[in-house]
């Protein structure tokens, strides 16, 4: 039996707390299966997660989108790179906070935990997860576009 | 009459500038410090002494709930809430039996925040 | 920093390495970084829960990751840094984590290990860590490997 990687709880939780912090609408786009490389679009926060199954998360956008948003969660603008990969790294956990919550609410034996995460600046960002078999959704958001991809080890 | 101290317990620079928004809406409360992760969170606990402690759980080092664990077995009294933005029934299972007297779940609106410290 | 936590990751790159085909393991340059600037073309990044919390991060050049991969490959030459070559390196990085877990383990620590992810690219600025980061230059006859290692006890 193939264990899925709940890719819509996390969108779920990614669309709830684009409105609750940002008070925007996302838009999921389909579920695709991700292809052997995932191409940033110039900020990519990496969060692991462990536990019973190992995997992991990858939120995806543009500086101009991580900017915009970065300034709706502040309440503040002119805000320095800085403090926009602090706040995108802080609502890439938020998201998956929410997203391991219901999935370890679903199936307690599982004890998931996150790792704390890393953000990837720079070009031509090509990331790869060679153990992982993930899936990836685009959410159209008024900022501009978020991906996230999530993925955990072939079934134990 | 002085102010009542809090020691903000987590690895987000964003959410010291979230929390310390939401503390700046009220009149009784500050900031006494903070730490970036769950060991500095048990020394600045020991050197400030504060009346509250806002502790997130996925810190590097040590996280929350270790931090939680030691804390409170130094000093029982210590009001802990902890900050998340993980929250299933075993993880809080597992906080109220450490002794964490508050949960909020990220992201929070000041009025909630404020309402959970108060409460704690 | 503590670099009783640290020799437990050089520990398992000197024991690793050479089982790969690696020789002439030599420790570097070591140094302490707020924040983790890499100029290193290829970056793997596996992370850590439990006793001890957060993310290595293995850096190296374009040609040094070709070439390990051509020498974990019996020679095989590898002009490009395809697939295979990244399965081999991120072979080789979940081995020297995972022994390096085992180090920890006698030091009385149980590390769980996430699997790991590869990252590419130009002008790459990576924060893993919100603590220091130490950074271990580890000489191998077929390249410099960093080692950025942001996690503490």
């Amino acid at each position: 039996m193939s264990e899925g990687n709940y890719i819509e709880l996390w969108v779920n939780a990614l669309l709830k707390n684009i409105q609750t912090m940002a008070e925007m609408e996302g838009n999921p786009g389909q579920t695709v299966a991700q292809p052997t490389i995932f191409v940033s679009r110039g900020l990519a926060v990496i969060i692991g997660i462990t536990g019973a199954r190992s995997g992991r998360i990858i939120l995806d956008i543009n500086m101009e989108t991580a900017r915009q948003l970065s300034e709706v969660f502040n309440g503040e603008t002119g805000l320095e790179e800085d403090n926009i990969i602090d706040s995108m790294a802080e609502f890439a956990n938020i998201v998956s906070g929410h997203g391991i919550t219901q999935v370890n609410n679903l199936q307690t034996n599982l004890a998931l935990m996150l790792t704390p995460p890393s953000v990837f600046r720079g070009n031509k960002i090509n990331i790869t997860s060679p153990k992982i078999n993930a899936e990836v959704v685009e959410i159209d958001t008024p900022a501009g576009s978020v991906k996230i991809s999530v993925g955990f080890e072939g079934g134990s | 009459m002085g102010k009542i101290r809090i020691l903000v317990v987590d690895d987000s620079p964003f959410i010291h500038k979230a929390v310390t928004r939401a503390v700046n809406t009220t009149k009784e409360y500050e900031i006494c410090g903070i730490a970036k992760n769950g060991k500095e969170g048990v020394e600045q606990y020991a050197t400030l002494k504060p009346d509250l402690v806002t502790m997130d759980i996925t810190m590097p080092i040590m996280d929350g709930l270790e931090a939680s664990k030691i804390i409170i077995a130094q000093d029982p009294s210590a009001k802990i809430v902890m900050l998340s933005a993980m929250g299933d029934e075993q993880l809080m299972v597992n906080a109220k039996a450490i002794g964490i007297k508050g949960f909020i779940q990220k992201p929070f609106k000041n009025d909630e925040f404020i309402a959970i410290i108060q409460s704690a | 920093m503590d670099s009783k936590l640290v020799n437990p990751f050089i520990a398992a790159m000197v024991s690793v390495l050479p089982m790969l085909g690696l020789t002439d393991i030599k420790r570097g340059n070591v140094a302490v970084k707020d924040k983790l600037t890499t100029t290193k073309d290829v970056t793997v990044l596996i992370g850590l829960s439990q006793d001890i919390r957060g993310n290595v991060a293995y850096g190296l050049s374009d040609e040094c990751a070709r070439n390990i991969a051509s020498t974990m490959m019996g020679g095989m030459p590898v002009p490009e840094f395809d697939e295979m070559a990244q399965s081999a390196i991120s072979e080789l990085v979940n081995m020297v984590t995972a022994n390096a877990a085992t180090n920890l383990e006698r030091l009385g620590k149980s590390v769980n290990i996430s699997p790991p992810t590869l990252v590419t690219g130009e002008n790459i600025t990576v924060r893993i860590s919100q603590v220091q980061t130490l950074v271990i230059e580890i000489f191998t006859t077929a390249g410099t490997i960093e080692l950025n290692v942001g996690v503490e006890c």
